[in-house]
């Protein structure tokens, strides 16, 4: 019994990879893009990985007035338009998430997000507003949760450096370049050297980095 | 504007120097040169009402005794200009010699053509371009109101770094351009704008692969930063809840987007929207429905904002109110009801439009009369002709849009 299910499943492996190799064979035309640029070095199209391949994917979709509602569409590269701005619901977990808690203005800073009448859908977007109350609600969150008494010594750029490591790994969920580290070092050590407050300056880095593209967008 | 006058305003508006700094109001001894394209601090204020502008409210006269209810005593003539009482009402004695109307024959009868066509100039958004053009040194120079985005949904894209900031607010607003009670546990805002833009350098990577799905953050980390970098304003949210009657921060009503619209013209922006929902009314066959809409919901709030604002601030600012929507209700005909498919009268779409301008640089005069089946002479400029008017009465250096096609229209 199960050999023909062996067989079946072969043979249809088989046709997707077909398909697949169609696609990317197919020639350079109106209806197949090829994943090379035009002037390799022997001559002939070099690949370019950031680019997908794609083929004929049917016909067009023309709605009652003749228009073909995905002319429009232009093919993009690959991961790139992939991230959107998190609305107000997914900041509020993700703070949790982050630093443990909630920003307590939390609640109180919804309409500064947008306003989404009830059953409605909109887009999350971002304006100088809400990236400010961001920036506050995220400096508040991490001073009420910087209470190790680490923080209460100002930073320097060695403490600086591991504790934005830190953060940046921790909030993003991924590991930060070594600049995108250095801008955070600057910021506590440098942009705030003169704040008296050690705390204050460790959050301020901290509320910097929730702030940035890599927390606010997913 | 001489150095009395911005005496004369800052007395009677009751706040500081400082309030001033942020915006061309300070003059060059504080500010150095202001880079201003328009010779004082303009603004365009547009009220949109979001699914048509009946005539009565742009030139009622056309209408007396024919259709949606107007007579000789539900309409007062400014001049030229008719409008219907429930609008006038909303205007202060001092403005009413100072208000027109203009014609935009834009030929559309389709909502959303209509609400994304008003607010283009060829393909580049005619706010932007006007707010580009008026120049000035406000931090937000156009803002939506109460909204995320214009009518139609539009998130235009930025006319030389100028963008569309939404507004939804008012305390998250006004701690931004004046800081928010300090304590050990509350952002400064010179602390902000350090941390902001730093947040921006370390987006660069995001940003770089997501331009369009993240326009609006990354416009967002300008604007903020030049907004925390300017000088403190004082303003406080009690003023603008007394004033306009509100209950909360939150910019969710009309009067609240009014309230709204004041604090940008007040902190130096060019251009600003407030749209109110709900105008489309095909069985409003007497006008009795909009007439209600108009003196409940957009006059009292008006009211104050013409007063403080256009009429209060006349010496020193120069701002003008357009007035309009989608298009015109058509003379009464009928159409299939929805679900019982009965035939039912309707006030349906009139493929024209005209806007009532308010402003000192506006006189009484009209260019927006319709004839009494709501049409207009052969000629009357289109959506462009509205733009360069605007520029026109904004008084910008050079008129972005063209030559105005509306002259008699200026004072």
């Amino acid at each position: 019994m199960k050999h023909p299910t062996v067989l079946r499943t072969l043979a249809t492996s088989a046709c997707v990879a077909l398909l697949v190799v169609a696609c990317d064979g197919l020639d350079d035309s109106a209806e197949a893009r090829r994943n090379a640029a035009p002037d390799g070095a022997d001559g002939g199209p070099s690949v370019d990985p950031t680019q997908p391949g794609s083929c004929k994917v049917g016909t067009a979709h023309l709605g009652f007035g003749g228009t073909d509602f995905v002319g429009k569409r232009q093919p993009g590269a690959l991961g790139e338009e992939r991230r959107r701005v998190k609305p107000y619901s997914a900041l509020t977990t993700e703070f949790q998430r982050a630093l443990g808690q909630v920003p307590a203005g939390m609640a109180g800073s919804v309409a500064a997000f947008g306003i989404v009448p009830a059953r409605w859908y909109a887009e999350p977007g971002a304006g100088a507003v809400s990236v400010y109350t961001t920036y506050g609600l995220a400096f508040s969150g991490c001073y009420d949760t910087m209470t190790d008494a680490s923080y209460a010594q100002a930073p320097t750029a060695a403490t600086a450096a591991a504790e934005c490591a830190r953060m940046q790994r921790k909030f993003w969920q991924r590991t930060p370049t070594p600049d995108e580290t250095t801008e955070c070092v600057d910021l506590a050590v440098t942009d705030f050297g003169a704040e008296p407050v050690a705390r204050r300056r460790w959050a301020h880095a901290c509320a910097s980095l929730l702030t940035a593209a890599r927390f606010t967008s997913y | 504007m001489n150095h009395l006058s911005r005496r004369g305003f800052i007395k009677t508006l009751g706040v500081s120097a400082g309030a001033l700094i942020g915006t061309r109001l300070g003059g060059q001894n504080l500010l150095g040169l202001a880079r201003a394209a328009a010779p004082e601090s303009t603004c365009l204020v547009v009220v949109y009402l979001n699914g048509g502008f009946n005539a009565i409210f742009s030139g009622a006269d056309a209408l007396t005794n024919t259709a949606y209810g107007v007579t000789a005593n539900n309409a007062t003539a400014l001049g030229g200009v008719v409008l219907d009482n429930t609008l006038v009402n909303a205007i202060p004695m001092s403005l009413r010699n100072r208000v027109a109307s203009v014609g935009i024959n834009h030929g559309i009868s389709g909502h959303e053509e209509a609400q994304s066509k008003l607010f283009m100039a060829d393909n580049v958004s005619g706010p932007l371009m006007l707010a580009n053009a008026i120049g000035g040194t406000g931090a937000i120079k156009a803002a939506v109101v109460g909204d995320q985005m214009l009518p139609n949904k539009q998130m235009p894209a930025p006319v030389n770094n100028v963008s569309l900031q939404p507004i939804t607010d008012m305390k998250a607003t006004i701690e931004a351009i004046a800081g928010a009670t300090p304590s050990p546990n509350t952002v400064d805002r010179d602390g902000a704008a350090k941390g902001l833009v730093r947040a921006q350098a370390m987006s660069k990577q995001t940003m770089a692969k997501n331009l369009r799905s993240l326009a609006t953050l990354d416009q967002g980390y300008a604007s903020a930063v030049a907004t925390l970098q300017k000088p403190v304003q004082p303003f406080s949210v009690a003023e603008f809840n007394a004033a306009y009657n509100l209950k909360g921060a939150a910019i969710d009503n009309f009067p609240a987007k009014l309230a709204a619209a004041e604090l940008m013209v007040r902190s130096g922006a060019n251009f600003v929207i407030a749209q109110d929902e709900g105008w489309d009314q095909h069985d409003d066959i007497t006008g009795t429905t909009v007439r209600n809409m108009m003196s409940s919901r957009i006059a009292p709030s008006l009211n104050t904002f013409l007063s403080r604002v256009v009429e209060g601030g006349s010496a020193d600012r120069n701002v003008i109110v357009a007035v309009f929507g989608d298009f015109h209700r058509s003379i009464v005909g009928t159409r299939k009801q929805d679900g019982t498919g009965t035939i039912v009268p309707d006030a349906g779409h009139q493929a024209n439009l005209a806007a009532v301008v308010i402003g000192k640089t506006l006189k009484n005069a009209t260019t927006g009369k319709t004839d009494a089946k709501i049409g207009f002479p052969a000629g009357t400029p289109g959506i462009a002709g509205f733009w360069q008017l605007l520029a026109a009465a904004a008084r910008v250096d050079t008129n972005p849009f063209g030559p105005n096609p509306h002259p008699t229209l200026l004072a």
